[in-house]
C-alpha cells in the first residue's frame, strides 16, 4: 500500500508541481499571483479536447493548445495586469480572480452542449505498468518526466540566458531595469506568456486522467497554490518539490487516515506553512506574503 | 313585456354566470378559457445542460404536442415555457421566481437536479404551485409537509434500499464495501443503503468517500482492496465513477460485483469513458426506464425528432414523456373547473398509472408524493445492456 500511494502521490504531485511552476514563473517575474492560472489550465484541456475530437493527434493538439494558452496569458497581461501594474496587491488579486470567472464563463458557454464531462484520449492506454508489484500509469510517468524537465529547463533559463536574467532584473526593480534599457513591457508579456504556457502544458497532460469539465481549474488551483506556498513562491525547484510533497501528503493522508481527508490536504498545508514558515521550504525570506 | 323581462333576467343571469366562471379562471394563474401554461424547469446550461434538460423538455413537448393536436384537455391547449435552472441554485432560484411571478404559470414541471430544487423548494411550497418532478432524486424534495411537489423518478433513499437489497442477494456476499459522495445528491442514496444494511445487521467493511473533483482514486481503491469485500456499492456521479473504476481495475476490484445507480444509465458509454476493456463487466446499474431500443417504443423516436432532430430516446427524454403523461392524466381528472387545488387532488388520486416508458406504475396519495417505486437492475452482456431483475442473477 505504501509504495502504491507513494507512486500515485508522485504522479499527482507532478501535476501540482507543473501548475505551481507556472504560477511561480509569473510571481518571480511580475510579483503577481495569478489566480486565473487554474482556468488557463482548464482552457488548455478544453482546446486540446476540441482539437482531438476533430481529428488532430495528441501531440499536435497539445502544441496548439499550449500556443493558445500562451496567447491567453499575454492577453491577461495586457487586459488585467498592465493597467493595474502599479495598483495595490489586493487590486491585482481581485483582477486575476475576475479574469478566472470570465474565462470559466466562456468555457461554460462553449461547453454547454457536452454534458457532465468529456473524456480526453490518453497518449497510452489506461492499463498500468507493474514495476516491483507497484502499479504505475504510463500517463503519470509522462507527467512526472515533463515536470522535472520543465523545472530544469526553466532553472537554466533564469540562471543562464540573457532573457531569463532580464526577467529577474525586472522582477527585482522594474524602474532600474528600464533605466538600463530593458523593455519592461515586453518582459512582462514573456513572463505571463511563459507562465500560461506551463499551465496549458499541465492541462493537456492531465486531462486524460482528471477528465475534462468546466470547474476543473479551481481544485487544481488550490492544490497547486498549496504546492507553491509549501515550496516557496519564488523558487522554481520549490514549486516542483512542493508539488511532489503535496501529492504524496494528500495520497498518504487519505490512504492511511481516511479518504474523507483527501480534499482538505491542500488547505491544511497552506495554513500550516503560513503559520510555521511563511516563505516556504525554498523561498527567499524577503518575499511578500501571498 | 313579461317575455322581455324573462329574457332580460336570463341575460343578466348568463352574464353573472360568465362573470363568475371568468373570475374563477382569473384567480387561477396560468389558466385561461383555452390555455394552461406550464413552466418546464430544465437545466439547459451547466453540468446537465447537454443531456438531462433538453431530453426531458423534448419528451414533455412530444406528449403535450400530441395532446394539443387532438383537441387539448377539456377545451384547453397546453402552453409551455422553458426556464433554465443550470442545475444550480444561482440560476434555479431566479428561474423559478420568473416562472411563478412573471410568466404566472399554472404549474412547474420537469426538475432535473436535486441541489437546484432544494434551493427553491420553499418558494414553490409557499406559493402552493403544483410541481411534477421527473429527474431529481433527493428525499427532502418530497418529504412532508409538502402541499404540492410530486415525483415520477425514484427517491434516492429508496434507490439506496434497492442497491442494498440487490447487493445482499448476491450468493455468498458477506463483506460489503461502499464508496459515496457526501453531498446532497449522494448522501440521500448513501443513507438509504446504510439504513437497509443496518436493518440486515451488516456493517460495511469499507466506507470510503470521493468528491466530484477527486482526480485520483488510488487511496479509495487501496483501502477497499485491503478490506477484501465481496461486493462494492457506489454512489458517485458519472465522472468520479469513471475515475474510481480506473483505479479499482488496477487492484482487481472490477472482478467483484459493483452496484451503480440511476445516474449511470448507459453502461456502454461508461465502458467507453473508463477506457479499459473489462472494467465494467461486473457493474450492475439500477434504472426505472425501459430499454430505449424496445421495438414498441420505436414510434417515439420520430416524435422526439419532430421536436428537435438531435434528441434521441434516452432515459432523459423517457423521464420527460413519463412525467408529462402523468400531468396530462391529472389535468384530465381535474376537469374543466381547473384550479391548483383541484389539480393537486387529481394528482393525489392517481393510482396504478402505467407509462410505456417505465417498469412500474405511478401511485400517489395525500401523504406519499413519491409515485414510482419500481426499479430494474441491468448489466452489460455482449455489448448490450440487459435486464437482470431486482435480485442478482448471472446473465447468459
Amino acid at each position: 500500500m505504501f509504495f502504491d500511494l507513494l507512486a500515485s502521490g508522485i504522479a499527482l504531485g507532478s501535476i501540482y508541481g507543473l501548475v505551481a511552476l507556472g504560477m511561480v514563473v509569473v510571481y518571480k517575474g511580475a510579483r503577481a499571483v495569478n489566480f486565473a492560472h487554474g482556468e488557463v489550465f482548464a482552457t488548455a484541456a478544453f482546446i486540446g479536447y476540441l482539437l482531438t475530437a476533430n481529428g488532430l493527434d495528441y501531440w499536435a493538439a497539445l502544441l496548439l493548445a499550449i500556443l493558445a494558452t500562451t496567447i491567453l496569458g499575454i492577453l491577461i497581461e495586457r487586459g488585467a495586469y498592465r493597467p493595474l501594474a502599479d495598483a495595490s496587491d489586493l487590486s491585482l488579486i481581485i483582477a486575476t480572480i475576475a479574469v478566472s470567472f470570465m474565462i470559466k464563463g466562456v468555457v461554460r458557454t462553449s461547453y454547454g452542449t457536452r454534458g457532465d464531462f468529456v473524456v480526453y484520449p490518453p497518449i497510452f492506454s489506461f492499463e498500468p505498468l507493474i514495476i516491483q508489484g507497484v502499479f504505475i500509469q504510463r500517463q503519470h510517468l509522462v507527467l512526472g518526466t515533463v515536470a522535472v524537465v520543465c523545472m530544469i529547463l526553466f532553472g537554466l533559463f533564469f540562471a543562464l540566458t540573457r532573457h531569463g536574467k532580464m526577467m529577474q532584473a525586472v522582477s527585482e526593480d522594474k524602474d532600474a531595469a528600464a533605466l538600463v534599457g530593458i523593455n519592461v513591457r515586453l518582459v512582462f508579456l514573456w513572463i505571463w506568456g511563459i507562465g500560461s504556457l506551463l499551465g496549458g502544458l499541465a492541462g493537456v497532460l492531465m486531462a486524460p486522467i482528471t477528465l475534462v469539465y468546466p470547474d476543473m481549474g479551481l481544485s487544481i488551483l488550490v492544490k497547486s497554490f498549496a504546492a507553491a506556498v509549501l515550496g516557496g513562491f519564488d523558487s522554481l525547484a520549490g514549486a516542483v518539490i512542493g508539488g511532489l510533497l503535496m501529492g504524496i501528503f494528500e495520497q498518504m493522508l487519505s490512504g492511511y487516515a481516511g479518504t474523507m481527508f483527501q480534499d482538505i490536504a491542500g488547505f491544511s498545508v497552506i495554513i500550516l506553512v503560513l503559520l510555521v514558515r511563511p516563505s516556504g521550504l525554498f523561498g527567499s525570506k524577503e518575499q511578500t506574503r501571498v | 313585456m313579461r317575455k322581455h323581462a324573462t329574457r332580460r333576467t336570463l341575460a343578466v343571469l348568463g352574464s353573472a354566470l360568465a362573470l363568475v366562471a371568468g373570475t374563477a379562471t382569473a384567480e387561477t394563474p396560468g389558466v385561461t378559457d383555452d390555455t394552461i401554461k406550464i413552466a418546464l424547469m430544465v437545466p439547459l446550461t451547466g453540468p446537465a445542460g447537454a443531456t438531462v434538460g433538453p431530453g426531458m423538455s423534448a419528451g414533455a413537448q412530444a406528449v403535450w404536442k400530441e395532446v394539443n393536436e387532438s383537441g387539448g384537455i377539456h377545451g384547453r391547449m397546453i402552453e409551455w415555457v422553458e426556464e433554465d435552472t443550470g442545475c444550480s441554485a444561482e440560476i434555479g432560484i431566479p428561474g423559478v421566481k420568473k416562472a411563478i411571478y412573471d410568466h404566472e404559470v399554472f404549474m412547474l414541471a420537469s426538475g432535473g437536479c436535486s441541489n437546484e430544487i432544494l434551493s427553491y423548494r420553499d418558494i414553490v411550497i409557499e406559493n402552493g404551485v403544483p410541481f411534477s418532478v421527473w429527474g431529481a432524486t433527493n428525499d427532502k424534495i418530497t418529504q412532508q409537509p409538502n402541499c404540492c411537489i410530486f415525483r415520477t423518478s425514484l427517491r434516492a433513499g429508496y434507490e439506496g434500499v434497492l442497491q442494498a437489497d440487490f447487493a445482499r442477494s448476491i450468493p455468498n456476499a458477506e463483506r460489503f464495501a461502499i464508496i459515496a459522495q457526501h453531498d446532497a445528491w449522494g448522501q440521500a442514496k448513501y443513507d438509504g443503503v446504510m439504513a437497509k444494511l443496518t436493518e440486515y445487521g451488516i456493517t460495511p467493511v469499507a466506507d470510503e468517500e470521493m468528491t466530484a473533483e477527486t482526480a485520483d482514486a488510488t487511496p479509495q481503491a487501496l483501502r477497499i482492496s485491503k478490506a477484501n469485500p465481496d461486493v462494492i456499492i457506489t454512489d458517485l456521479y458519472p465522472k468520479p465513477t469513471t475515475v474510481f473504476l480506473r483505479a479499482a481495475h488496477q487492484y482487481g476490484l472490477t472482478k467483484l460485483p459493483i452496484i451503480l445507480h440511476t445516474s449511470i444509465n448507459d453502461l456502454v458509454q461508461l465502458e467507453k469513458d473508463v477506457g479499459i476493456p473489462g472494467a465494467v463487466d461486473n457493474a450492475y446499474t439500477v434504472t426505472f426506464t425501459r430499454d430505449p431500443n424496445a421495438p414498441d417504443l420505436e414510434p417515439w423516436k420520430a416524435k422526439l425528432a419532430a421536436i428537435a432532430s438531435e434528441i434521441k430516446l434516452t432515459p432523459y427524454s423517457m423521464w420527460g414523456v413519463t412525467g408529462a403523461s402523468v400531468v396530462v392524466e391529472a389535468l384530465n381528472r381535474a376537469g374543466r373547473d381547473l384550479t391548483r387545488e383541484s389539480f393537486i387532488k387529481a394528482m393525489e388520486s392517481i393510482e396504478g398509472f402505467e407509462s410505456e416508458m417505465i417498469f412500474g406504475p405511478i401511485t400517489y396519495s395525500m401523504d406519499d408524493k413519491d409515485g414510482n417505486k419500481t426499479g430494474m437492475f441491468q448489466k452489460l452482456h455482449m455489448g448490450k445492456q440487459m435486464d437482470v431483475g431486482l435480485t442478482f442473477k448471472t446473465v447468459e
